[in-house]
């Protein structure tokens, strides 16, 4: 008989457990503060010249109208993303029908649901691998407060304590019509970035 | 004749810069700040679905499956090529009755040789 042991995973034994609790702990510890929306807002940001604004406005353009999300989902918001990915709602419409299940080929990360503590660091490192720039759209009450589940000792009061948060969409879970208001709400957002848009600056997880 | 070449001379030009635009425009972008480039250790680690990841990737396989693998691929294949064989058995045979299934079952035996020397090699045991 082989010998198995140099494949026994580091899950199964009681310091790696200890380990991602002290990362989750640290991590609650650091995350007491929500982190602030990026401020490029809807209302508009003048870019300058006539070149810039012209550049600005094709490269907004091309990056609004092909967005890929990012393939996960957390809780029961995630059915309404799924409808709103199926054949009925159609996504594609949007020129995002590839969910993307690597984070290296994402722009945009789409928090469906409740997000705990003990997710939490997995959901920051998804975001820290993907390439910029990049997006964050908050789906639904939990989301975006915590929800029904503000109050608990496991769940993350709102993802902008550990994400930057670009477009919050409200509901409990939201039709996918919200969800399309919240992206097209986000395509505008980017048309108006600019093309040397910056992602902000995020302390490190670990 | 002429323009028979002139179209070549075209298509020629056409080739060599698509191909060229196709690799210039990244750069393009790259060194223009288009696109950004952040790298962080982080974003360069592997991706294990959010975890973080341990040990070495480079684990070992029962090199057995290899043989189980082309065994499967071998009977895998003889049943694709035989699908349509059973599909127009009646079409085909009428012309020549008893050729079509004896070139079916020499195909068949064929490959029936060399599955009774893999068991005689004893490739169907794992070990």
């Amino acid at each position: 008989m082989p010998d198995y042991d140099h494949l026994i995973l580091p899950y199964s034994s009681g310091d790696a457990d200890k380990d991602e609790g002290l990362l989750v702990n640290s991590l609650i510890a650091r995350a007491q503060q929500p982190i602030a929306d990026p401020d490029i807002w809807l209302g508009g940001v003048d870019h300058g010249g006539v070149v810039l604004t012209s550049i600005d406005a094709v490269f907004g353009w091309a990056r609004s109208k092909s967005l890929w999300p990012m393939l996960f989902g957390l809780a029961c918001c995630a059915f309404e993303m799924m409808a709103a990915a199926g054949n009925r709602w159609d996504i594609s419409r949007f020129g995002m029908e590839i969910f993307r299940p690597s984070p290296r080929q994402a722009d945009m990360m789409i928090v469906a649901g409740t997000l705990t503590w003990k997710m939490a660091p997995a959901v920051r490192r998804l975001y820290d691998q993907m390439a910029e720039p990049k997006w964050v759209l908050a789906m639904g009450s939990c989301a975006i407060s915590g929800g029904t589940f503000s109050e608990s000792y496991s769940v993350v009061p709102g993802v902008n304590r550990i994400l930057p948060v670009d477009v919050y969409v409200p509901g409990c879970p939201p039709r996918p019509e919200g969800l399309y208001h919240g992206l097209m709400e986000l395509h505008q957002k980017i048309q108006k970035a600019g093309y040397l848009k910056g992602n902000v600056h995020l302390p490190r997880l670990d | 004749m002429l323009d028979n070449l002139g179209t070549l001379g075209l298509f020629v030009a056409l080739a060599l810069v698509f191909p060229l635009l196709l690799i210039g425009l990244p750069l393009i972008l790259r060194y223009s700040g288009v696109i950004p480039q952040k790298p962080s250790s982080v974003k360069q680690d592997t991706y294990e679905c959010g975890m973080k990841p341990f040990r070495d990737a480079w684990t070992q396989f029962n090199f057995h499956y290899y043989t189980f693998a082309i065994l499967f691929v071998v009977l895998d294949v003889m049943s694709v090529f035989l699908f349509p064989w059973a599909a127009n058995f009646v079409k085909l045979s009428r012309s020549d009755q008893i050729d079509v299934l004896v070139e079916a079952l020499v195909f068949v035996l064929i490959l029936l040789i060399g599955f009774l020397y893999a068991w005689k090699k004893k490739a169907l045991e794992w070990r």
